[in-house]
């Protein structure tokens, strides 16, 4: 039963979390620690850190974080599945429905403001990131060698320059 | 017919491999992954155009959900159909599942080591300068007209001096949009 509890909650949380990462904490934090009582206060900020600072999308990985705590790994994996199934079919049925609508006037007017709102919430992206997880200077002598390194060299794979990053960080940080 | 599916499967497979090594390399949350996919899929493989990657980007992001979820069943979907959507939300998922596991068996204890979280600082500071990249370069290539300069300013000054919630934003710019847009 506690597995369908979980895979239940997690598809809510699912859908009602927009802007994914960040924007799903306070939101995880009120169902999981206030109205649940599922974990403490203390093991969700401990979650929200790692889930921060492991690979992999922060809801999904906070997602697996707490199933795992519930109910081990059926838990992480019940509510990993939840989490990611009906944004999966939502975007699924958009899809169908953009590729039909690609001609349509009012689509396509709705899209040219979209794209330039959605630069604006790229660069939010970036800013939240490096005030949230850079402690000093050398973090963004890093990041701008990245960006440099990024438009500079076209062919360069771009999972290759930040494993040349990370193992920079080790020497350097 | 057989290489025609066969074709299919590559492809799939492909697609599979995309996102779930750029599942296991990107600290920082599903957004770190959009300029490595999409420097993968536009410039090197060559499955979508710049202007289709942008399209299915921003649908993406505006939507509920995580944003690779979105992402990855846009792309997947319009790539190879409904199994390319299905294999490219099951690659993203694979990794995080297995290191959450993992961190979660062991209680955090390697993450805690010094070495570790340098490793992943580093990591997300390439993410960062990568994400810097990525949106340079699209709004280098946006052909900005006098409604888009003003949907720019507008979305920047809520988003960064009124810090509104991001939502509202995308909502009022659609909205604009639909009315004052053109069509190109």
């Amino acid at each position: 039963m506690l597995l369908v509890k979980i895979f239940l909650e997690f598809c809510k949380i699912g859908v009602i979390a927009f802007g994914g990462g960040n924007a799903i904490f306070p939101i995880l934090h009120k169902e999981i620690v206030e109205n649940l009582h599922w974990i403490s206060n203390q093991d969700f900020l401990y979650m929200v850190s790692i889930a921060e600072t492991t690979p992999g999308p922060i809801g999904m990985n906070l997602s697996t974080f707490i199933g795992y705590r519930l109910a081990r790994f059926p838990g992480a994996l019940v509510a990993t599945i939840g989490y990611d199934l009906l944004p999966f079919l939502l975007m699924l049925f958009i899809a169908i429905a953009v590729i039909q609508l690609r001609e349509n006037k009012i689509y396509k007017r709705f899209l040219s403001a979209v794209m330039v709102v959605v630069l604006v919430l790229l660069m939010r992206a970036a800013y939240l990131m490096a005030a949230g997880g850079f402690n000093n200077f050398w973090p963004y002598l890093l990041s701008l060698a990245a960006f440099i390194a990024f438009m500079k060299f076209k062919k360069l794979n771009p999972i290759y320059l930040l494993i040349i990053s990370g193992l920079l960080g080790m020497l350097c940080f | 017919m057989m290489k025609t599916k066969l074709i299919s499967i590559t492809r799939i497979l492909d697609l599979f491999s995309i996102f779930f090594f750029a599942a296991i390399f990107t600290v920082g949350g599903g957004i770190a992954m959009v300029p490595v996919v999409e420097k993968i899929m536009v410039e090197k493989k060559k499955y979508l155009t710049e202007p289709e990657f942008t399209e299915i980007f921003s649908i993406a992001q505006i939507l509920p959900g995580s944003l690779m979820i979105n992402l990855a069943t846009f792309a997947g979907y319009k790539i190879a159909g409904f199994l390319g959507a299905l294999f490219c939300c099951i690659a993203i998922t694979i990794p995080p599942l297995v290191i959450i596991t993992l961190i979660a068996m062991f209680y955090g204890k390697f993450i805690e080591y010094p070495l570790v979280r340098k490793l992943m600082l580093g990591i997300l500071a390439g993410v960062v300068g990568e994400v810097a990249g990525i949106t340079l370069k699209m709004f280098k290539k946006t052909k900005f007209n006098a409604f888009k300069v003003f949907i720019f300013i507008f979305a920047f000054a809520l988003m960064f001096i009124l810090k509104i919630n991001p939502i509202y934003i995308v909502l009022s710019g659609a909205l604009l949009g639909i009315v004052f847009g053109k069509e190109v």
